[in-house]
């Protein structure tokens, strides 16, 4: 007939007054005592520690069931969650920018095991930064019976792991276990200015354009951002080329990005493209420039090389091995900045027989008049540096 | 060219049904939210409609909450609390006689009363399906959350984990709405990249993240929040706007704190007689909220003066009003600096209004009124719809964050709540264990499988750690998360051991009843 039995309280910070999270997003964050003398605890100290608040008044709070915090009762005896399982594994989980959490199972029978074999009688947690993976940037001497910690570090935007274990007599140190790793969130704005845009249209679904992204994004190559990008501006444009039969109004837009000999005759059975934000964008396939009102004029250049050669021969070009297709063919696109450009590709046979030839390209360009640079795939390179198939 | 408001309300409430009593506090959490928020934001709605003014408005219903929505059970009690506050309220009218400034209190609240079971009873008790109605005409945009509102980012070292709160979400939007979620809420707007997956299955475009999650993405967005990005995975990621939520939002700087508005705290159920009161208690032999509450916020002192309800109302008007007013303000110095149109993402907890903010919902009708009819600078939009006319925008990622204290995960991992991620981790890797070592279930292996996802999902709510840090009812939150799991480990081990109990499944299939169609393949 009650609940009351579900509602004792526990000892945990009560902080009846504090606001839901949104609100408390709001609040600039109080100075603590200690803070305006010079010296400040840690806030991950003082958690759990906050005195009783007075009864609230104002508006209300989430999930409050009365004006104060509810008086203590002891907890029903019932089944409890066991103290541990004794994987063995250590969970290791970024809080925010300068703190995680690590928390080792293990039974006390096994934490005492470990503890014994310590030359500290206690265990070790060991924190390690991407970069400098052999070196530990931190490492905090837990209490024997600890199977938790929260662990401060400098480093935001950073992954770390984190090492369990211990030393032996002579420093030696002995590991338990070893976390998997975890990255700490950015607290600051990107250094990063590249501006891209893509166009998405609400009525493509996202698993049509994952699908035709992995296939644009050759094997075994890891999906760079530029790589998954370029892939996602591409097959947007093919999606509304084979899909798209009733148009779109930001056709038009992809239609540029593509080039008109790859869309033949699609754009007059096309609306117009908007006045508004279609117009100030550029291709979804490059960073954008904001265009000047009135006439304006832009123009730029890549370079595709192509071949074939015997399915299971290598090619190199420029010193870099280039993916055959399964039929022996292979194509590449570079930018062609002006300035002259020398590339060297070889082919070699399985049996070791080596073909070369050696390319020279040649670029100037002149303005007559105000001309702009037509937005181009930032992933591409010159000729002879990295490669794009 | 133009600019735009988005109004998007958060509805949720953990999943709290106890059908093995009579009545359970913490059930008055619906109770209070049905009569005060939701009842009243139909009544909004309705009226909205029946004036031809569209409010575009975005709203969050939770699984969790649609499924208690939906509970034959709650529904039930619901109607006998509410049976029970206009008792009370029918006493109350007679108590006070002699006091007049009361008695008018007492008289309002029996009216409004009468008109929230009016309106129950009208919609059949169904108030997901009124809802279903109004997106259906096109007023309203309803999205998804997670299944039980888990705080993802500390799921993410368990994919399958993500995968199933999404999937399991979507699958019961889909049979409350009968269409597909276009966005998502993420729990606490906590975002981190690796979520990107599963919401791509999910077909899921836009999602939400504190204002940080966008200024601090990468690469820097040229338009800060005031247009959304796009990930790389092509899913549109809009920001809080910081202005228009403040005001709002905050609780002592924004509008709820105003001295006019109705105090939340004074109620009679803590003021007067305990025998008379008691009958209308949430639950027996407590004192806790019935919802007649006479006073005024006033003051910061435990002194309070008697609320007037024209008042708060007046204050209502020039809130909305002022509002408006920062938000043309805010949208003309916008246009000085875009290029394209500006779009302001306003979002709040839908219980804000009405439920802890009493005058919330007629701030709400005088706001959507004003911006309707009294000026030209700005539309009301839906993100969806703003997708569909602005389909071109920045690509991004996002910075992982969340709209809690400090902006990160704090709130949910600390030394009050961090005891239960560890066994949370080990259940997740059991139930995938268990999702992969019987693809072919017999017919009781199923139900064991399905409850043991029920069980995983409750406990992975990640309103049990809000609470055990903000100390509104820890036992409760800390009973929950141990019941379900070691429910769940009642369930393992009847798989893993073979031993049957098919009356104790049978017991924890009847409490524990949310999602009866889940898919626990999703876990492998």
């Amino acid at each position: 007939m009650v609940a009351a039995p579900d509602q004792q309280p526990e000892a945990v910070p009560s902080e009846q007054t504090e606001v839901a999270p949104s609100l408390e997003a709001e609040q600039p964050r109080e100075e603590t005592a200690q803070a305006k003398v010079g010296f400040r605890i840690p806030d991950i100290l003082l958690e759990g520690d906050e005195p009783a608040p007075p009864s609230a008044t104002g508006p209300g709070q989430k999930y409050a069931l009365s004006p104060t915090a509810p008086a203590g009762q002891p907890e029903r005896e019932q089944a409890r969650l066991p103290e541990a399982y004794g994987t063995g594994k250590l969970l290791l989980a970024a809080r925010d920018p300068h703190w995680l959490y690590a928390h080792w199972d293990l039974t006390p029978q096994q934490q005492r095991h470990y503890n014994a074999l310590s030359a500290d009688r206690h265990l070790v947690v060991r924190v390690l930064a991407a970069a400098a993976w052999g070196r530990p940037v931190s490492e905090v001497h837990v209490h024997p019976e600890s199977r938790h910690w929260f662990i401060h570090v400098e480093r935001a935007e950073t992954q770390y792991v984190a090492e369990l274990g211990y030393y032996r007599p002579e420093r030696e140190w002995i590991t338990v276990s070893t976390s998997a790793p975890t990255v700490t969130p950015s607290d600051t704005v990107s250094a990063d200015q590249t501006v891209r845009f893509v166009t998405i249209p609400a009525h493509v679904r996202l698993t049509q354009l994952a699908a035709l992204a992995k296939q644009a994004v050759p094997a075994n190559l890891p999906p760079a951002d530029a790589v998954r990008e370029r892939a996602l501006a591409e097959l947007v444009a093919q999606q509304l080329v084979l899909q798209d039969q009733a148009g779109s109004a930001v056709v038009p837009e992809l239609v540029r990005g593509l080039g008109e000999k790859e869309i033949p005759l699609m754009a007059p059975a096309l609306p117009a493209p908007p006045a508004g934000e279609a117009e100030n964008v550029s291709s979804p396939m490059a960073g954008a420039e904001q265009r000047p009102g009135g006439f304006w004029f832009s123009i730029n250049a890549e370079l595709v090389l192509y071949g074939a050669t015997e399915p299971g021969a290598s090619v190199t070009l420029g010193g870099r091995p280039i993916a055959l297709r399964p039929d022996g063919t292979f194509s590449c696109r570079c930018s062609l900045p002006d300035g002259d450009h020398t590339v060297t590709v070889s082919a070699m046979s399985a049996e070791g027989d080596l073909r070369q030839a050696t390319l020279t390209f040649s670029r100037r360009t002149d303005h007559q008049g105000k001309v702009g640079a037509a937005p181009q795939d930032p992933a591409l390179q010159p000729p002879g540096s990295e490669i794009s198939t | 060219m133009s600019a735009y408001l988005s109004l998007i309300l958060h509805a949720h409430l953990p999943f709290v049904r106890h059908p093995e009593h009579e009545k359970f506090l913490e059930e008055s959490w619906l109770f209070e939210a049905i009569t005060e928020t939701y009842v009243p934001l139909l009544q909004l709605l309705e009226r909205w409609h029946r004036d031809g003014l569209n409010p575009h408005l975005t709203l969050t219903l939770t699984p969790t909450l649609c499924s208690m929505l939906h509970d034959p059970l709650l529904q039930g009690r619901y109607e006998r609390h509410l049976n029970e506050l206009i008792e009370l309220a029918e006493k109350e009218i007679h108590r006070t006689q002699w006091e007049k400034p009361l008695h008018e209190l007492a008289l309002f609240y029996h009216e409004r009363f009468v008109a929230v079971r009016d309106a129950y009873a009208a919609y059949g008790r169904d108030l997901v399906g009124a809802f279903r109605r109004f997106q259906e005409l096109g007023f309203l945009e309803i999205i998804t959350s997670a299944a039980t509102h888990a705080l993802l980012p500390l799921l993410a070292d368990h994919p399958p984990s993500l995968r199933a709160q999404v999937l399991v979400a979507r699958d019961h939007y889909r049979s409350c709405f009968g269409c597909e979620p276009r966005g998502i809420w993420l729990p606490e707007c906590a975002y981190v990249d690796s979520l990107e997956n599963v919401l791509q299955e999910a077909n899921l475009r836009w999602f939400l993240t504190d204002t940080h999650g966008i200024l601090h993405a990468k690469p820097r967005p040229r338009y800060a929040t005031f247009a959304p990005i796009f990930t790389p995975n092509g899913i549109a990621a809009f920001g809080r706007d910081p202005d228009s939520t403040r005001q709002v939002w905050s609780r002592h700087a924004g509008y709820p704190g105003d001295p006019r508005y109705r105090d939340f705290y004074r109620d009679i159920g803590f003021d007067l007689d305990l025998d008379y009161v008691k009958p209308h208690l949430p639950a027996p032999d407590t004192r806790g909220f019935t919802g007649l509450k006479y006073y005024r916020i006033t003051g910061s002192s435990p002194d309070k003066e008697v609320y007037d309800r024209q008042t708060a109302i007046l204050a209502a008007d020039n809130h909305a009003g002022h509002f408006l007013e920062a938000r043309v303000q805010q949208f003309q110095r916008l246009a000085e600096i875009l290029d394209r149109a500006p779009i302001l993402v306003a979002p709040y907890d839908a219980e804000l209004f009405g439920h802890w903010w009493y005058e919330g919902p007629e701030f709400l009708d005088f706001l959507v009124r004003k911006a309707c009819c009294d000026q030209k600078v700005f539309e009301l939009i839906t993100p969806a719809e703003f997708l569909s006319q602005h389909a071109t925008h920045q690509v991004a990622t996002p910075a992982a964050s969340s709209w809690g204290e400090d902006g990160y995960w704090r709130v949910w991992l600390n030394e009050a709540n961090e005891w239960i991620y560890p066994h949370l981790r080990v259940a997740q890797e059991r139930i995938t264990e268990l999702a992969r070592r019987f693809p072919q279930p017999d017919a009781f292996q199923e139900r064991v499988l399905k409850q043991a996802a029920r069980e995983l999902l409750l406990a992975q709510s990640s309103d049990w750690p809000f609470i055990l840090r903000t100390g509104t009812s820890p036992g409760y939150a800390r009973r929950r998360v141990q019941d379900h799991l070691l429910r769940f480990t009642r369930l393992y081990e009847q798989l893993t051991t073979g031993q049957r109990d098919a009356e104790w499944l049978a017991q924890v299939e009847w409490r524990d009843n949310i999602f009866p169609d889940v898919d626990y393949r999703y876990w492998t």
